[in-house]
């Protein structure tokens, strides 16, 4: 970011007219709320996501009737939750009721601070990322002991005890098993981690020596204990504690938690790609010219307006298709007559995606004339921006797929079951990876 | 083991020699203890090897109209080990007042520890105290109910907790003929 | 240096996801152990026996099925056999074997609910899913014998009230065909999974002793390790023709505890399979009711009459006095009894494992309320 602020600064004259500290706050509040836009968006789309996975697993659809496919079911239970009745108990320390879902958010959204999107997309590539990471996460105990409390119920307190013995349990070998890629990558920075997993496959982390595969199985088992999910969701056990810590809660100061929840999963996902899987570096494409000539060629002919151009153009159709569909929706619903055959009209949902497509295309066409000679070249924007984006993405939606359906398929441990595992299984077990990896790298890595 | 020989047994081992054998041409037939005995009796039908009735099918109570109107309470016994079965009845009278010190009878919840919820829900039904029993309450009813239901001559008070427990008939509700939220027309003749 | 901790007063409310009924349990806990279970029942209490006496012998039969409405059959069928023992009347075979071939299937879906809330009160959602998904096969088959899904309201005194439509035992033979790989589906999904036996193992062990001191009945019995079944002890109907094995809790299990419990409703319902696969094959042709046209008034006397039902040893105890309505009519069934030794059980368990004694004794309020 503070490159970021350096350009603007130096490029846009109305940056220099308001000073170089304001200017960076000015960058700072917005990227803030990009990347929190994109917290919330994940926290939503993994609530879908995770309904449909169980209505899959459970040999039922998920939710499908809201939007197409039922994309839209977070929003709309978003607008629910906003618009629910927001009761404190009566006895409750309104103080802390009222504070403790945003600490518990306060610990996820803290570490959007140092997770990458791509090799220049993040907000501050501290140079002790991974140190960050761990101290955030545990913020979210502080929160979770105050909701049980707070909440003036002794079922409640019940559940914020566990978590906290849980969380702060489990954090134990969760920073043995992230020390022990530390120690392979030589830095705590994150774009160090990744940058350290260059060349291909073969150089990820998770290959790296058998230690590491081990504290690969540590890290995933132990953050899935961090975030509360099953098989390890004993504070908030449904059958018996019907909510553990979060019972009083409703409307969005649930939401709030919710969405922490599962924010934290993406976090714990991006984390395990971080430091195991590469980061965002797409195998077998080190670099753009790794595309050869006619890459290059293909590459310097494409330019913003060519681009969004053919994008319009592709679109015209679809957006006269999307147009005809909604009239002969409407048109049905209305008992009129229809003006096309009904097969366009089931996929209305698909077409007026397209549609919506089109139009930010013509936007985004309108919108950059003017600032066209300051925006990086297509190439590098596909290269150095999206295809990392995507890569890292789609890689940490693989883990937090695995994750999600960990919930449907396995019951839930005991709570003295679950501090056995820890403390008798996993401590032992991440220490013998940090000594096995140490000894390994000196043997092969001198 | 016939019923007939356990009657005898009975006799020979614990000296009572008022049991009252009924045969039944439809049916179970039983046998009737006196009330004082039926703890000594209890005993020996669970530890005789000859007997041995481990398990205590139901305990039921039975207000029996007539010319002396008794209260019943009846135990099924059966025998796991030995596969027969047994049915004693014991006869209480019912007094016309002071029910809680008349109805007593003792309980055999340490015979058959089973039969601990099973006196209680005798006693929130029937009104009949068992003596010796740990944890002596209503089962079902709330405990501030007001009398015994399964009794024949059982009358249920006009209101629980404020609560009428009569049912009223409810008059029909009045709607004008042009209320705008309702868009379907109805009937208004009953 | 010793701690010094006050016991905590918990209530696991009559609201509670438990998915057993209306239950409530007083605890007293020190943290996580409980020492004091206290129950407190009666949410669902109807009044049934004291309906009994007011409606008359083919009346109440609806009302059996409300007894326990997941295995509504057989609560049909201990009454259905009660009064035909005290009248007198005879049962053509047709409707014998119609008979135990719900009274099978009821047995077969009531335990995979009981499973599959097992599961499910152990954090594992699928395998209740899928255990309602085998569940609506059933569900169709009795809709098309009688014309209900949950209770069925089917038996008569002499028979069946319809008789089967035409492919039925085709349809229920496929059924079986299509059932019985299933379970294995679900035994490699949930019973053989690692955390449910850690879960389960060793947990709530009821001794021999205590299992027939509190009068435990039915499935609880046999993992208890008594070898114990109405239906090869105290044979009925037509069991005595039947082919069936009395299920022994396996030998990898600790004997009474919860995970002995569990199995033993599995294999239960392997056997109930064979048992209507029987059904199917020997079904004779005659009539399917004898119905008579007289009011029913059974001589005076009484009778003492018990069935297994899925949860247990379902009991009906009948006075007649020869008029048309029954004088008293006592039911006693195996979830009462189950829910009396859980006080005695309970000090020692921890809350989580609260949660599975009562899901492994398969309790459900309706039976021990009434």
């Amino acid at each position: 970011m503070d490159n970021l602020v350096n350009d603007l600064y130096r490029e846009f004259t109305l940056f220099q007219m308001i000073g170089h500290d304001a200017a960076a706050f000015v960058v700072m509040l917005a990227c803030g709320l990009a990347v929190l836009t994109f917290f919330g968006f994940m926290g939503g789309l993994f609530t879908f996501l995770e309904r449909k996975l169980a209505g899959w697993t459970n040999s039922r659809r998920g939710p499908n009737r809201v939007g197409p496919y039922g994309l839209a079911q977070f929003a709309a239970d978003g607008v629910k939750l906003i618009l629910k009745e927001d009761i404190i108990p009566a006895e409750a320390d309104r103080t802390f009721f009222r504070f403790a879902p945003y600490l518990v958010l306060l610990g996820t959204a803290l570490s959007f601070v140092v997770i990458p999107f791509g090799p220049r997309l993040i907000i501050s590539d501290l140079n002790v990322g991974i140190f960050y990471l761990l101290a955030t996460g545990s913020f979210t105990v502080v929160g979770l002991i105050m909701a049980g409390w707070a909440s003036n119920n002794k079922w409640a307190l019940l559940g914020g005890m566990r978590s906290a013995a849980q969380i702060v349990s489990y954090e134990i070998p969760n920073a043995l098993a992230i020390l022990v890629v530390v120690l392979t990558a030589g830095t705590m920075s994150v774009q160090g981690i990744i940058r350290a997993q260059a060349g291909g496959v073969q150089h990820w982390f998770l290959f790296n020596s058998p230690f590491c595969i081990l504290a690969f199985f540590i890290y995933f088992t132990t953050s899935i204990a961090e975030i509360n999910r099953i098989p390890f969701d004993i504070p908030e056990a449904e059958s018996e504690l019907v909510a553990g810590y979060n019972i009083e809660y409703s409307g969005m100061r649930f939401g709030v938690f919710f969405v922490a929840e599962f924010s934290n999963i993406y976090v714990v996902s991006s984390i395990a790609v971080i430091c195991f899987l590469g980061g965002w570096q797409l195998p077998g494409l080190a670099d753009a010219e790794a595309l050869g000539p006619i890459g290059r060629k293909v590459g310097e002919s494409l330019s913003y307006p060519s681009v969004l151009s053919a994008l319009m153009i592709a679109m015209l159709p679809c957006i006269w298709f999307a147009w005809k569909a909604m009239r002969a929706f409407s048109a049905d619903v209305l008992r009129k007559s229809a003006l096309l055959p009904s097969r366009l009209v089931r996929m209305n949902s698909e077409l007026l995606l397209l549609g919506l497509l089109a139009a930010f295309a013509t936007l985004a066409l309108l919108l950059h004339w003017p600032l066209r000679s300051r925006l990086p070249s297509i190439y590098e924007l596909v290269f150095q921006y999206l295809v990392p984006f995507l890569t890292f993405f789609s890689k940490a939606m693989v883990i937090a797929f695995v994750i999600l359906l960990w919930r449907w398929t396995l019951p839930r441990l005991r709570v003295d079951q679950l501090m056995s595992v820890c403390w008798k299984y996993m401590i032992p077990l991440g220490f013998v990876c940090l000594v096995g990896q140490g000894f390994w790298l000196c043997l092969f890595n001198p | 083991m016939q019923p007939e020989h356990i009657r005898k047994r009975l006799e020979e081992a614990l000296g009572i020699t008022d049991l009252v054998w009924t045969a039944s041409l439809h049916g179970d037939s039983y046998l009737v203890v006196p009330t004082e005995e039926l703890r000594r009796i209890a005993f020996f039908l669970k530890e005789d090897p000859q007997c041995a009735f481990d398990t205590l099918m139901s305990l039921s109570g039975v207000h029996q109209l007539g010319e002396p109107e008794l209260l019943e309470v009846v135990y099924h016994l059966y025998s796991i080990r030995l596969r027969h079965r047994l049915v004693v009845k014991v006869n209480l009278e019912r007094p016309l007042a002071l029910s809680h010190f008349y109805l007593r009878m003792n309980s055999v919840s340490e015979v058959w520890p089973g039969a601990g919820w099973l006196e209680r829900e005798v006693y929130d039904m029937f009104g009949v105290h068992f003596v010796g029993h740990k944890d002596f309450r209503r089962l079902l009813l709330p405990p501030d109910w007001q009398g015994h239901p399964l009794l024949k001559d059982y009358q249920e008070s006009k209101a629980y907790r404020n609560i009428s427990t009569i049912r009223e008939k409810a008059a029909p509700t009045e709607i004008a003929p042009d209320d705008p939220r309702i868009s379907v027309k109805m009937s208004t003749s009953s | 240096m010793s701690f010094v901790t006050e016991e905590m007063i918990l209530n696991m409310g009559p609201h509670h996801p438990s998915t057993h009924g209306v239950l409530r349990f007083i605890l007293r806990t020190d943290g996580e152990v409980i020492y004091g279970c206290r129950p407190d029942v009666g949410f669902l209490h109807r009044g049934l026996e004291k309906i009994a006496e007011k409606v008359s012998y083919p009346q109440f039969m609806p009302y059996t099925d409300r007894i326990d409405y997941l295995a509504a059959m057989n609560c049909n069928f201990g009454y259905a056999l009660g009064v035909e023992r005290l009248a007198g009347i005879e049962v053509p075979a047709r409707a014998e074997y119609i008979r135990v071939l719900v009274v099978e299937l009821n047995r077969i879906i009531s335990h995979l609910i009981s499973v599959g809330t097992f599961a499910l009160d152990m954090g594992a959602v699928t395998p209740f899913t899928h255990a309602l998904r085998e569940r609506e096969w059933v569900n169709d088959l009795l809709e098309e014998l009688c014309g209900a899904r949950l209770t069925y309201n089917y038996m008569r005194f002499g028979g069946v009230s319809f008789d089967m439509p035409t492919g039925f035992l085709e349809r229920v033979g496929n059924f079986l065909d299509y059932f019985e790989p299933r379970l294995d589906q679900f035994n490699r999904l949930i019973s053989n999974n690692k955390i449910f036996k850690e879960r389960l193992s060793g947990v709530a062990v009821i001794s021999r002793e205590d299992a027939l001191d509190y009068g435990l009945v039915g499935p609880n019995l046999r993992a208890s390790g008594v070898d114990w079944d109405l239906r090869r002890d105290e044979p009925y109907s037509i069991y005595p023709e039947l082919k069936f094995e009395v299920v022994k809790p396996p030998s990898h299990t600790e004997l009474g505890d919860c995970y002995s419990r569990y199995w033993v409703r599995i294999l239960e319902m392997v056997e109930s399979t064979r048992i209507v696969r029987q059904c199917v094959s020997k079904m004779p042709n005659d009539s399917y009711w004898n119905r008579s046209k007289k009011k029913l008034k059974p001589p005076p006397g009484e009778i003492y009459v018990r069935t297994e039902a899925p949860r247990g040893e379902l009991g009906f105890y009948l006075i007649s006095r020869g008029e048309d309505r029954p004088y008293r009519l006592k039911i006693r069934t195996g979830s009462f009894s189950a829910m009396s030794i859980v006080e005695k059980i309970a000090p020692g368990l921890m809350v989580s494992d609260l949660v599975t004694l009562i899901a492994s004794l398969d309790l459900i309020a309706p039976e021990i309320d009434r």
